[in-house]
């Protein structure tokens, strides 16, 4: 191939040194953005000996999980994708663990996601390349009731459109579909939710519960996994919410990956809460259901 | 050093490399698809020496040759024998290792082949810099150990090409294009696209050869003619029968076979009387020639399975990869699960996994390539360099072709892009040099090379030694690596390979005949896991976290509810240990509490 000329072929060897020299300071650079055991296990030592019941841990980057395998047993630990915008509105405090020195943590962005109503609580703690920071949670909502939680208490069975009901013994319905209290996967983010399974045609299946306190009313429900991206041989549902004789329905159309949230309006103490679900083809439509009553007003 | 010594000590190089770190390369889910269907290649062979009236009936052809039929047969075949070989006979490698070692005896061809092109227009610097830059690239790498495919379709590929390109010059060259075609045809489908590279190529230089000569002139196009012909005829046969009927009345006397056998023949014996004509037009059009007409003489020969049953089997086997599944892959935080895929996956991906200072000169010798064209200078060469560097990303990028597989189905692009990068850097070297050579005596052109090569080198070699044994998950400077990817929502790994990061700890950790749930790994991987010595053989896999006491999770974002569905059997969301590449994970392994 023929010489190029001079400035051309000048600028070509400035280009070459110079990503050479930065790819080379890159490979050398990052084993030093490493976590040692030794780190996590110091800031392990400090959540067990500074955590608070309703306590949460947030990871970022969201997907640095190897800090699942230090934090203590019971602390709750959040990272998936998206999570630097979950208002982990249960929980009144949050630990942040960050690695910033890791390339594109983008922990500008983090904090301009996550800073909205949160309070830093002491100073930050560094461990080598890991950082524990705690905060207060501004967008913290007290919990009246979690329809998963309270699962024991509830009433569990299948309604016709003719309002016939047939109970589902130890939430077993007859068609074999069970309502339970499980950790499932929505759009990648992990939920312990109560599992519905739609029964298919008009028939519904009907969790209901009593609300011990008042409040407002939040769900959240959605396909979990592939099942969400199914288009073909299979039907959307219709998820209702009941408070006190007052219906509210919502669709949960197919093929969209997502957890749909609904804000259904205040509850009183005593209300009774019934949710249901229903789908024309019951092939694939197990739903994943976070019904919270929270105390303390709307959001 | 003759130019043969030099190509003899990168093919070592490159052979050596590969055997001396093939143990730490766990088995992909193809890969032990593919074993399985070595071995019983192998042991036909095995019968044909033995019993060859039986071995050829079909019904011992298709026992041994049904698994796995969507694939041809010859990496299969040399992958059986070498295991009956030197496994079982000479008891010189392990199963696996005797598996791949044809993958690679080829791959490491690949870097002679890459040396010989580059030196047409190279020096012998930059010549070894792009044929060792191949193996650079970590994902390549990794893929260079696998008894698949990938690899060796591309240094098929690159085989061909080479030979088309010395076919030009030399004589007999015709029918080592033709043969080597028939080589890449029975290695992997990829090869229907190298004649696309070449037709215009030939078609442009026997226009400018013939160009005092015309009677040569429209021989060379009347070859061309018959074998367009034949294809309208076909075209023709399929619009009056249907594709159905065509495929079930292509039997031995059918007009659909003498068609073809009337091509090639009329072909052939126009290009033999070009010869007289015309050497250089003989020249140009003898390689495609014979590609048309050995190439699948190969590929039916190569393959016994289709030996009873050419034409069916052949059109399933084509039929399956032209009606391929999608898989779940993800890309930039979206999960793509069928198309439209993103025009610029296929550039996007290249420029996040193959370091940045391989991928950087690459583009600056494919630009240059392009001015070159502008300003009207660019040679014949350049251009088919550029055309096969282009021809697989851009078939891949098409929106509707399946984009699953990380870079693996353009690897037939990577060699001819090493080249641009080796012109690359022998043109940066020689400017380095003019600006230098002044000022410090000690800077001659060879050290300024040599010391460029080093420096674009070093970084790809490292990040190549670090994750090369998880080749699925490598991202180099361009991505920020793999905690880079990670962030940007890139596909964490894919084959299930990576299991092999916490096998020495399973192996210890392990109850006596504990259950567990290995997910995403299918029973042939665990097979060959236990076979090769890398899993101990009193642990028994389970097809779910609700039968298992252990769980060992493949992190892929498409299959999280795998490891929730494991939170729920065992009752905790904290592994117990887990394959973290530079923190990102890989593998995490769950234990159910006692």
């Amino acid at each position: 191939m023929s010489a190029p000329n001079q400035r051309a072929g000048r600028g070509e060897a400035l280009v070459l040194v110079a990503v050479g020299s930065f790819a080379l300071f890159f490979q050398l650079w990052l084993p030093t953005t490493h976590v040692a055991d030794a780190d996590y296990a110091a800031a392990a030592q400090v959540l067990s000996t500074e955590r608070q019941p309703g306590d949460v841990v947030l990871l970022a980057p969201w997907w640095t999980e190897r800090a699942r395998i230090h934090v203590p047993e019971g602390l709750p630990v959040v990272g998936y994708q998206g999570s630097d915008a979950d208002s982990l509105e249960r929980h009144p405090r949050i630990w942040v663990l960050s690695e910033p020195r890791l390339p594109r943590a983008g922990m500008s962005a983090f904090a301009e996601t996550f800073n909205r109503g949160r309070t830093p609580v002491g100073s930050e703690r560094v461990f080598g390349n890991l950082h524990l920071q705690l905060y207060s949670n501004g967008r913290h909502r007290p919990v009246v009731l979690e329809a998963a939680d309270a699962l024991a208490n509830a009433q569990v069975y299948l309604e016709g459109p003719d309002g016939q009901r047939q109970p589902c013994a130890a939430n077993r319905c007859a068609n074999g579909k069970t309502v339970a209290r499980e950790w499932h996967e929505v759009h990648f983010a992990p939920y312990q939710c109560l599992r519905m399974d739609a029964p298919g045609g008009a028939v519904r299946q009907v969790v209901e519960l009593t609300a011990p306190a008042g409040g407002s009313l939040t769900v959240q429900a959605g396909y979990p996994w592939e099942w969400a991206a199914y288009k073909d041989g299979v039907t959307s549902s219709t998820f209702s919410v009941e408070v006190d004789g007052r219906v509210a329905a919502y669709e949960l159309p197919a093929g969209v990956e997502q957890m749909h949230r609904f804000e259904v309006g205040s509850v009183n103490a005593g209300s009774r809460v019934r949710l249901m679900l229903q789908s024309q083809n019951p092939n694939a439509r197990v739903v994943c259901v976070v019904a919270t009553v929270f105390g303390g007003g709307a959001p | 050093m003759s130019e043969r010594r030099i190509a003899w000590g990168l093919f070592l190089v490159a052979f050596l490399s590969l055997l001396l770190t093939e143990k730490y390369v766990g088995f992909g889910r193809d890969e032990s698809v593919y074993f399985h269907a070595g071995e019983q290649h192998g042991r036909w062979f095995q019968l044909l020496l033995t019993s060859p009236s039986q071995a050829l009936t079909d019904e011992a052809i298709t026992r041994s040759f049904d698994f796995n039929h969507e694939h041809p047969a010859l990496m299969k075949n040399l992958f059986g024998m070498s295991f009956v070989v030197f496994h079982e006979k000479l008891g010189l490698l392990r199963p696996a290792a005797a598996f791949r070692l044809p993958a690679f005896f080829i791959a490491a061809w690949m870097l002679p082949l890459i040396y010989l092109l580059s030196r047409r227009v190279l020096g012998r610097g930059a010549a070894v810099f792009a044929a060792v830059s191949f193996l650079l690239v970590p994902r390549q790498f990794f893929h260079s150990h696998l008894a698949c495919f990938d690899v060796p379709i591309a240094t098929m590929w690159v085989l061909t090409v080479y030979c088309f390109i010395e076919a030009l010059e030399k004589n007999r060259w015709w029918l080592w294009t033709g043969l080597s075609f028939g080589l890449a045809l029975a290695a992997k489908h990829n090869a229907y696209f190298i004649p696309v590279t070449l037709v215009p190529f030939v078609l442009w230089r026997g226009w400018q050869v013939t160009k005092e000569t015309p009677e040569a002139r429209r021989w060379f196009f009347g070859i061309n003619g018959v074998f367009v012909f034949a294809g309208v005829l076909y075209a023709v046969m399929a619009a009056a029968m249907g594709p159905q009927k065509l495929l079930a009345t292509f039997t031995a006397q059918s007009p659909q076979l003498i068609v073809y056998l009337l091509a090639c023949a009329l072909g052939a014996w126009m290009t033999w009387r070009l010869k007289a004509m015309n050497e250089a037009a003989f020249r140009t059009v003898a390689p495609l020639v014979a590609m048309a007409s050995l190439g699948p003489l190969v590929f039916y020969l190569h393959w016994p399975y289709l030996w009873h049953h050419p034409v069916d089997r052949t059109a399933w086997y084509l039929n399956f990869h032209l009606t391929h599944n999608h898989y779940a892959w993800f890309y930039l935080g979206e999960l793509l699960r069928g198309p439209p895929f993103p025009l610029l996956y296929v550039i996007v991906k290249t420029a996040l996994t193959v370091p940045a200072s391989l991928f950087v000169p690459m583009v600056l010798g494919f630009a240059w390539v392009l001015v070159r064209a502008a300003q009207r200078k660019v040679t014949m060469f350049e251009l088919i360099v550029l055309a096969n560097a282009l021809t697989s990303i851009l078939l891949i990028s098409h929106p509707q072709v399946p984009h699953f597989g990380g870079t693996k189905h353009w690897f037939p692009s990577m060699p001819f892009l090493a080249l641009l990068a080796g012109a690359s850097l022998e043109r940066g070297a020689k400017a380095l040099t003019e600006w230098l050579a002044p000022k410090f005596k000690a800077a001659t052109e060879p050290r300024v090379l040599a010391t460029l090569a080093v420096l674009l080198c070093a970084p790809a070699f490292i990040a190549t030694a670090r994750v090369y044994e998880y080749g699925t998950s490598s991202y180099t400077e361009l991505a920020g690596g793999l905690p880079g990817a990670a962030s940007l929502g890139m596909q964490r790994q894919y084959w299930a390979n990576n299991l092999s990061g916490v096998l020495p700890w399973i192996n210890q950790n392990a109850r006596p005949g504990e259950r567990i749930y290995f997910h995403e790994n299918h029973g042939g991987q665990i097979r060959d896991l236990q076979r090769n010595g890398m899993l101990r053989t009193d642990v028994s896999a389970v097809g779910g976290p609700d039968s298992a006491d252990m769980v060992v999770y493949q992190y892929h974002q498409e299959f999280r509810e795998a490891e929730f569905n494991t939170w729920q059997a065992f009752g905790t969301t904290r592994p117990v240990y887990g394959l973290y590449l530079d923190e990102t994970p890989q593998v995490v392994v769950y234990r159910r509490q006692r």
